[in-house]
């Protein structure tokens, strides 16, 4: 510092004025250059040659607290022998000591500080409102966020940083960058980074409401007609942090640097403003971190997400031009506290999605979904492309926080309509035209020239001048989207269904899936939807003729009155599915599960339920006349009247089914399982039930005339006062059944096991029941006349006031029955073995007894009149 | 105009308002209620001690300085004022040294009385000298002796400190001693105050005559000759003739007087040294037989020790002027008040009123900073050769104060609590540690008058934007 510059200098001039005019005061004169200590001393001695000047070494609070000076005497001291005098003497130093600074340090703290040393800040109610708010905030960040992943961003040499960092920069930074632009695309995860942005400057806020800024978050959405950023943000400060401040304190509070505006959505906010428009409300947001008019830069903050073209040109297959630059480019860009970044396409490890999908949608089964959405080889491989797919999906979730079931139709959908319904200052054409647009370019037809395709995300400009869709599965979506709506529009296909792509019908397929609870009466025929989920779809008086939904999921579908006729059905899954009055003529439904389904007055005949699963199902009063149910699981169904004329239920499971009142005429029911079955009324006429299980099956008054149970386990089955004339039971097992009042005339039992059976009652004229077992059967009342016993085993039984007469019991089993008042006139007993039965009152008139045993038989009151008797045994012979 | 510039300087320099200095410049209202309350319960208790507690620049000094000037105080009290700063090493004073120098001034204030000192003094006066008995040297100059080498001989302190270090009740004798000579002696000589005035009135005394004396009032003469002669200076020798007995009948007044022992600056020692003599000797004060004030720093009054200080002393509080109330309204008495103080020392027409409004709105209330603020700005005024002291003036002396605490202050440490101090206005939200310090640097500035009502705000000009 040389004499001139000292002369300049007001503190020198200063302290110079007050050592000539003060008598015996004490100067601390502070310095960290000698030269300039030098300087000054030099030129004080000269302008003041009383003054003395001291330059203590050490102790010098001590000696400054004690000095009793006779003349002004200046101490020459370091900074920190200031602060010592300071902390030591605060007394001496606030009240008897004048203090020069020539060290700079004073300047140093200015510019550290600027405005005030300590800022005042806003009421302590207030700041208690926004804490207060912003502790919910918080929590509700917590509890209902999803899942946050870090975006980045490339700068313009290339280099990727995260954009947490910048965010952590930029708010550290004091005097440079003000106003961070965010910019992305829809569903880049602006609003989610801005929310965890929120989130983190609550927390930083709440731990330390004296340092920190406090963040406010607007949606800007809400504000569409507002033009001005102030009355915005009082108005949210009144309506959700529930503060009152004036606008003066507002602006004070600016000026000092209090607040980090987080403002969401600007694109959103303007959408439908003009650029003018645009412009004067981005000037009102640049006040927020700007002192008007001084162009000094503050404290306050402001980030804004925004979509890239309201600042970056994204016109595509050119090279623009300054021109192009929008209008904020031109304005704020140059800016030096302006900041605007790209948030980059977010690309996961497989680890980091599942854990993204997972957090972000909530829901289990969603989630699942989406999951199996990006692990489905056919879509990432044979359909899409992995990184384009996962690309949209990431940028498409939050869309399908509440959906169930999401598939690939839906993410395409979401996808393009981000920009078929984009609505901003660019766009010329309506949400429809766009549409109409795509659908053009899907049906190869060149769209006309249009300014709306140039922003376009999935078409681009190849090197001849045309658009073309940037992956072929757009193609492939826009034309299934077309041909439903033509189906759905109920308008002339665009070409045969047989025409269609495997890409497109693959498409076809889930967007009809997305559709299917407005498919109603529309005419999906010859359409491929084999393995489509239409689950609880409304189909009803659908159009499914021919329509190949083999294997597809149509659980609880609606399909009543659909026409069905000739649909592969083939393992469709049709649990609980309705279709009453549907046409299932010819209908392959073989392998499908029809549990609980309700076919009740369906038209079957000729459908084909070969091992369908039809447990549950009602079929009440279905028309299943030739019907193939052979192997079909009809187990619990209901029947009941069902029309099953000559149908094939060859080894079909009618477990617990409901035929009441079936007519099963002529019914193949080979080797099929009807245990416990109730087909009481039912007319099984000539019915084939050889090889059928019908234990404790309810036949009673059932017509089965004619039908054939031989070899079939009718064990406990309920035959009573059932038609069975002319049946053959042909070895069939009939323990424990009941026949009780049954008309089993001409009936076949030959080899039949009849033990206990109950045929009380019955008719059974001519019946064959040679070799049949019969012990212990009870047969009383029964009217046998003319059957054949021949080698019966009958011992035991009860034949008490049978019919016999004309029987023929040749060799039969007799021990121990009760023949008792039994007619056995004309019956041929003939080396019977009656020993220990019962004959009293018994009728043996002209019957055949030759070598018939009766020993031990009860014989009181028998009338044997002109029975033959010869050979017979009624005593044992004496040994 | 520089010349008035230069007077104003000086006028502002930081001192205490005593004697005719006190007289022009004091403003009645400036700790009158503490003053009051003070002599009140000086005037009621018998050997109270008492804490003047405030904040540096508050005015305690001025307010102790003018409670020694109250008539009612003299009246009825041997008033011994001293500074503890001036009378003992600042950095490292023992707390036994007090008690020797309280000991030392009530010597010289029995010699000033004329009252003869005790043998038993004047021995100890010699051992602590170590002149020996047959010294040839005066009790005042051995008395001078031990306070100039308590002041700056350390090695002086050190073998008074080992001496008497656990002899602090011989001290204590010797003192009380000391007092009861002082306190029992009859006070009596000529004087006429109110009382005698309205006696002479009785006396048909003419209007004229008691005009004339009215200059003569609360003044006191030892002798006779001197009063009447003074008396008839005024009156006349005729009138003085006519009137003799009368003046020496009622003018004579008798009485004894209490010892009253007024400590100032003791916030001016180390603080420390004030810790160890307040805390860990809490209990030297209570036997001495005297009345006694100290100067006591508002921050030690928050220390946790002071609960155990509490029950020894009476406590009296002298805080800033609120110049605003806790909610931010300008309070017009407090600022008639400094401005009053500012314009009993400057010409109106040297300051403009914004500059006035201004400064007395930085100085947080307390006079101190305002006399500081404007010796500052005289001072600039002259460097600058200004006809006024305006707003550019008025805005670099803030400056200085602003840079001042931006040196020193411990923003680290201090700034959260500080802040917290601004938003709340409340000590409790901060760690009584940190309020010790704002308090004990004037960061914090303490308002209110009663402990249900005080409040706490900074310093405004660590919360001032040099903007505004």
């Amino acid at each position: 510092m040389n004499i001139s510059q000292l002369a300049e200098d007001s503190r020198f001039r200063l302290l110079k004025t007050e050592l000539e005019i003060s008598r015996d005061a004490i100067f601390m004169a502070i310095y960290r250059d000698e030269s300039v200590k030098e300087a000054v001393i030099g030129e004080l001695k000269k302008a003041v040659p009383s003054c003395e000047h001291l330059l203590p070494a050490e102790n010098i609070s001590a000696l400054i607290a004690q000095y009793r000076p006779e003349h002004p005497t200046v101490f020459w001291v370091s900074p920190e022998a200031e602060k010592d005098v300071f902390s030591s003497f605060s007394e001496v130093y606030h009240g008897k000591v004048s203090v020069y600074d020539f060290s700079g340090v004073s300047e140093e703290i200015r510019q550290v500080r600027r405005g005030t040393l300590i800022s005042e800040g806003l009421p302590g109610a207030v700041i208690e409102k926004f804490s207060k708010y912003l502790e919910k905030a918080v929590w509700q960040y917590e509890q209902t966020e999803a899942y946050y992943i870090p975006s980045y961003f490339t700068n313009r040499k290339g280099k990727t940083f995260a954009l947490d960092d910048l965010v952590r920069v930029f708010l550290a930074d004091t005097g440079n960058t003000n106003l961070l632009l965010v910019l992305g695309s829809s569903n880049s995860g602006k609003t989610r980074f801005l929310s965890h942005c929120f989130a983190a400057l609550s927390r930083q806020f709440l731990k330390d409401s004296d340092k920190e800024r406090i963040p406010v978050f607007i949606s800007l959405e809400a504000y569409s007609g507002n033009p001005d950023m102030e009355k915005i943000v009082l108005k949210e400060f009144q309506t959700t942090y529930d503060v009152e401040i004036s606008e003066e304190a507002f602006r004070e509070s600016c000026r000092k640097g209090k607040f980090a505006f987080l403002l969401d959505g600007f694109d959103q906010m303007t959408a439908k403003m003009n650029v003018a428009q645009i412009s004067d409300i981005m000037k009102t947001i640049y006040r927020l971190s700007f002192e008007e008019g001084s162009g000094h830069p503050l404290l306050n903050k402001v980030i804004m997400t925004c979509k890239p073209h309201y600042i970056f040109n994204d016109i595509q297959g050119e090279k623009p031009s300054s021109e192009d630059y929008t209008p904020l480019y031109r304005e704020y860009a140059p800016k030096r506290n302006v900041e605007a970044v790209c948030i980059n396409p977010k690309i996961l490890d497989e680890a980091r999605l599942k854990e993204y999908v997972l957090k972000t949608i909530r829901d289990g089964i969603a989630a699942r979904n989406i999951l199996s959405l990006l692990h489905d080889d056919y879509i990432l491989k044979e359909i899409s492309e992995p990184s384009l797919f996962q690309n949209m999906l990431i940028q498409t979730m939050p869309i399908f926080q509440d959906k169930k079931e999401i598939n690939a139709a839906d993410v395409y959908r979401a996808y393009t309509d981000i920009w078929i319904n984009c609505e901003d200052f660019r766009c010329q054409l309506s949400a429809e035209k766009r549409k109409l647009l795509v659908w053009e370019a899907a049906r190869n037809q060149i769209p006309g020239e249009s300014e709306d395709l140039r922003f376009c995300p999935f078409l681009r400009y190849d090197e001849k001048g045309k658009y073309k869709f940037t992956h072929n599965s757009f193609l492939a979506y826009f034309l299934a989207q077309q041909y439903f709506e033509r189906i759905k529009h109920k308008q002339e296909r665009l070409f045969p269904a047989a025409d269609l792509n495997n890409e497109t019908v693959f498409f076809l397929k889930l967007i009809i899936s997305s559709a299917k609870a407005e498919l109603k009466g529309l005419d999906l025929s010859e359409l491929n939807l084999e393995n489509a989920n239409l689950y609880k779809a409304e189909l009803s008086g659908a159009n499914l003729n021919k329509t190949n939904l083999k294997s597809a999921e149509l659980m609880g579908a609606a399909l009543q009155d659909a026409d069905l006729s000739g649909a592969n059905m083939t393992k469709a899954r049709l649990t609980r599915a309705n279709f009453q009055n549907a046409d299932l003529a010819g209908t392959n439904l073989s392998k499908a599960r029809l549990r609980d389904a309700d076919l009740r007055t369906a038209r079957l005949n000729g459908a084909n339920f070969h091992s369908a699963d039809l447990t549950g199902a009602k079929l009440t009063g279905a028309k299943l006349t030739f019907t193939g149910l052979d192997e079909a699981d009809l187990t619990r169904a209901d029947l009941s009247g069902a029309v099953l004329t000559d149908s094939d239920l060859t080894g079909a499971k009618l477990c617990q089914a409901n035929l009441n009142k079936a007519d099963l005429t002529g019914v193949n029911l080979t080797d099929a399982d009807l245990t416990d079955a109730d087909l009481v009324e039912a007319i099984l006429s000539e019915a084939d039930l050889r090889k059928a299980k019908l234990v404790m099956t309810n036949l009673t008054w059932a017509k089965l005339n004619e039908a054939d149970m031989s070899e079939a386990d009718m064990s406990r089955c309920r035959l009573r006062e059932a038609d069975l004339t002319e049946c053959n039971f042909h070895q069939t097992l009939l323990n424990q059944a009941d026949l009780r009042w049954a008309k089993i005339d001409r009936a076949r039992f030959r080899g039949a096991k009849l033990r206990e059976a109950h045929f009380t009652g019955a008719s059974m004229v001519e019946t064959i029941l040679n070799d049949a077992d019969l012990s212990w059967a009870n047969m009383s009342s029964a009217i046998l006349k003319k059957a054949d016993l021949t080698g019966a085993v009958l011992n035991v039984a009860k034949l008490n006031e049978a019919d016999l007469s004309g029987a023929i019991l040749v060799g039969a089993d007799l021990t121990w029955t009760d023949l008792s008042k039994a007619d056995l006139s004309g019956a041929d007993l003939s080396s019977a073995n009656l020993s220990e039965s019962d004959l009293s009152e018994a009728k043996l008139n002209g019957a055949k007894l030759s070598k018939a045993n009766l020993i031990g038989a009860k014989i009181e009151n028998t009338k044997f009149d002109g029975a033959d008797i010869a050979g017979a045994i009624f005593k044992e012979k004496a040994t | 105009m520089v010349k008035a510039f230069y007077d104003a300087y000086h006028r502002f320099a930081r001192f205490p308002l005593i004697g005719g200095i006190g007289e022009t410049f004091y403003v009645q209202n400036i700790a009158k209620e503490a003053v009051q309350r003070m002599t009140k319960s000086i005037v009621s208790e018998r050997f109270g001690k008492t804490l003047a507690i405030g904040q540096s620049g508050a005015g305690i000094s001025t307010a102790l300085h003018r409670l020694a000037q109250e008539q009612t105080i003299t009246d009825t009290h041997h008033v011994i004022f001293f500074s503890a700063a001036d009378a003992l090493s600042v950095t490292d004073a023992e707390p036994i040294e007090l008690f020797i120098v309280i000991w030392i001034k009530l010597i010289c204030a029995m010699q000033e009385r004329n009252i003869e000192i005790p043998a038993k003094t004047f021995d100890l006066l010699a051992n602590i000298t170590s002149e020996g008995i047959n010294t040839k040297k005066t009790e005042t100059e051995l008395a001078r002796m031990i306070s100039l080498k308590i002041k700056t001989d350390p090695e002086f302190r050190h073998n008074i400190v080992k001496r008497f270090m656990i002899k602090t009740e011989t001290m204590e004798e010797h003192i009380s001693d000391l007092c009861w000579i002082l306190s029992g002696q009859v006070h009596a000589g000529y004087r006429m105050n109110e009382a005698v005035f309205k006696k002479f009135q009785d006396e048909d005394m003419s209007q004229n005559i008691l005009s004339k004396l009215e200059g003569l009032k609360d003044q006191e003469y030892k002798s006779e000759l001197t009063f009447l002669r003074t008396i008839e200076g005024i009156i006349g020798e005729l009138q003085t003739l006519h009137y003799k007995p009368v003046f020496l009948k009622h003018a004579w007044v008798e009485e004894k007087k209490d010892v009253l022992i007024v400590i100032d600056e003791m916030n001016h020692l180390k603080r420390e040294i004030t810790e160890k003599i307040f805390f860990e000797k809490k209990t030297m004060f209570h036997g001495l037989e005297a009345k006694m004030i100290f100067a006591f720093p508002l921050s030690l009054w928050h220390h946790p020790a002071f609960s155990d200080v509490l029950s020894y002393f009476r406590c009296e509080f002298i805080r800033p002027l609120s110049v605003y109330d806790a909610v931010g309204n300008y309070r017009g008495e407090s600022l008639n008040i400094m401005k009053e103080a500012i314009l009993k020392r400057i010409e109106p027409s040297l300051i403009s009123d914004d500059a006035i409004a201004t400064l007395i709105d930085v100085s947080g209330g307390l006079m101190g900073d305002l006399m500081g603020f404007m010796q500052n700005a005289c001072l600039r005024a002259i460097e600058k050769k200004a006809a006024i002291i305006g707003n550019d003036i008025i805005a670099e002396v803030i400056d200085d104060k602003i840079d001042a605490f931006a040196r020193v202050f411990d923003f680290a440490g201090y700034e959260n609590a500080l802040r917290t101090i601004i938003r709340s206005k409340k000590k409790a939200t901060i760690h009584n540690k940190d309020l010790i310090y704002l308090l004990n640097y004037g960061f914090v500035l303490e308002y209110g008058d009663s402990p249900d009502t005080l409040w706490y705000d900074a310093h405004p000009c660590l919360i001032f934007d040099r903007k505004s």
